[in-house]
């Protein structure tokens, strides 16, 4: 015979396999691959139509779904970059370009949100891979390049103004 | 000690047992019980179909389910195989076109299908009409897609109109026999009602007008036909026709004849035979080169070295979907009988 303590023990046993199995199964693919599509689709829907805010929530649902979706934060942080919100779209291509380092087109998205963030050096070196993958981003490195050499005169000039007030 | 070892081992049993009976993965829904395989013809075009699905051959796999949906019109699995292939040629327009007809056919298949219904249109650009379905699609996104296989149910003959039943007749309307004058399909027994008709060979259409299908199937000879050219001759008039040669590509009936097929291309048929005013000869009364035509010729003999079609002109019809599938229709019902 069982002692309660015994019966208790099994069903606690119990309960944990089956949260750790629900949790391992996650979501039933096929019901994630239905909502995922239809999130893409009302996403592009709303963008083409101007209605960026409605836009912007489908995406956002969506890479709740997808969040290792390179493709889905390239194009998230495009429709950002393009609404002018260069904030919110720095960190999603910075997710893409994490996700799938090997396309030149994530990486210049990289270096775009580099240099929104005022970090030309960065920016350079992610311009530089996008051109090495075969990318054609020669402008975007130009402009970076340009960009950094004009920071470092700034950074000198500072350093010497302040070298001059300390005298 | 034995005692401590006893309850561990049931404490261990009974921890799988419920992780077997309770955590397993739940059984996938079966299918729709989509009955078997019907007609030769239906049954060559789907499998055909089929075939040319598995190996990337969407253009044929498309003609094939289109052929297969002209003879059963009111088939799930055919249009359910054309939304695929369609899928795969992005032909949106056309898995629009599918998944309407799916849900008109079974409006239970509507729910599990509504996010592809509306992804199709959006592909279309129809985001009016996208939208709402695509919201209501992700409500229903838990509803598992429906199983459809490709295999094919007989077409559902037409029935007559039913007669008023005379209740003071022996058996009339306290009788509860199920009629068994129509032969039963796999072993399922009919339906009740009364005997369906459909065109069959063996009724021939009695009316005035005997231009029609019906008779022209009752030919010898029913053949596809590419037209090649015809013989050139400076006698050609109304009444003198020239010899147009043809070449078959399929024989759908018939003996086999030689693949080159001279037939003469009279102008008329034999119910309007008038000489049209002002008619004169020339390449433009010819059909084009290339076209592609089914031919009913009567009596698969020659004569003076070119074969007569059934009525003249009206046995060279074009070979479109709409004179296939009725003509497939025809030979089908005969066959069956």
């Amino acid at each position: 015979m069982l002692s309660k303590r015994s019966i208790v023990l099994i069903l606690i046993i119990a309960f944990a396999s089956f949260l750790c199995q629900k949790q391992a199964l996650g979501m039933d693919p096929e019901v994630l691959a239905k909502k995922a599509l239809c999130h893409t689709c009302l996403a592009k829907i709303y963008a083409s139509q101007g209605k960026i805010p409605a836009a912007i929530l489908e995406y956002q649902e969506l890479l709740k779904l997808t969040p290792n979706d390179a493709a889905v934060h390239f194009e998230f942080a495009t429709l950002l970059a393009h609404n002018n919100k260069p904030d919110l779209a720095a960190p999603q291509y910075t997710q893409a370009a994490k996700l799938k380092p090997a396309v030149a087109e994530y990486q210049a998205g990289l270096g775009y949100a580099l240099m929104c963030q005022k970090n030309p050096d960065a920016a350079v070196a992610a311009y530089t891979k996008a051109c090495s993958l075969g990318g054609k981003y020669q402008t975007q490195l130009q402009n970076a390049q340009q960009y950094q050499a004009q920071q470092k005169l700034l950074d000198r000039y500072k350093k010497k103004l302040e070298q001059q007030n300390n005298e | 000690m034995s005692q401590d070892n006893h309850v561990k081992f049931i404490t261990l049993f009974l921890c799988l047992l419920i992780n077997t009976v309770c955590f397993s993965l739940p059984a996938k829904s079966v299918g729709d019980n989509t009955g078997s395989t019907g007609s030769i013809t239906i049954t060559k075009h789907a499998n055909a179909a089929a075939r040319a699905f598995a190996a990337h051959d969407y253009k044929k796999a498309k003609e094939e389910y289109r052929i297969a949906i002209g003879l059963s019109p009111e088939t799930l699995e055919f249009y359910y195989g054309l939304y695929d292939v369609c899928v795969h040629t992005e032909e949106w327009d056309q898995v629009v076109f599918a998944l309407e007809k799916i849900f008109e056919i079974d409006a239970s298949k509507k729910r599990p299908l509504l996010a592809q219904y509306g992804e199709a249109l959006f592909r279309l650009g129809h985001y009016d009409d996208a939208v709402p379905v695509l919201k209501q699609a992700l409500k229903e996104a838990d509803l598992p897609a429906p199983k459809i296989a490709l295999v094919v149910q007989p077409p559902v003959p037409i029935p007559e109109e039913e007669k008023p039943v005379d209740p003071n007749a022996p058996g009339g309307a306290a009788s509860s026999t199920p009629d068994l004058t129509v032969a039963p399909v796999n072993g399922n027994l009919p339906s009740t009602g009364p005997i369906p008709s459909h065109p069959t060979l063996l009724a021939k259409d009695t009316t005035k007008f005997k231009l029609s299908f019906q008779n022209a199937a009752h030919s010898e000879c029913i053949l596809i036909a590419e037209y090649l050219d015809y013989q050139h001759n400076p006698d050609i008039q109304f009444f003198h026709p020239p010899i147009a040669n043809y070449h078959i590509t399929k024989i759908l009936k018939g003996p086999p004849l030689n693949s080159e097929l001279p037939v003469r291309y009279e102008f008329y048929d034999r119910i309007n035979n008038a000489l049209p005013e002002g008619w004169k000869f020339g390449p433009d009364k010819m059909p084009k080169k290339g076209s592609s035509w089914i031919i009913f010729i009567m009596n698969a003999v020659p004569r003076d070295g070119a074969f007569d079609t059934y009525q003249g002109s009206y046995g060279r019809q074009p070979a479109n979907d709409e004179n296939l599938n009725q003509i497939y229709a025809l030979l089908e019902n005969s066959a069956n009988r």
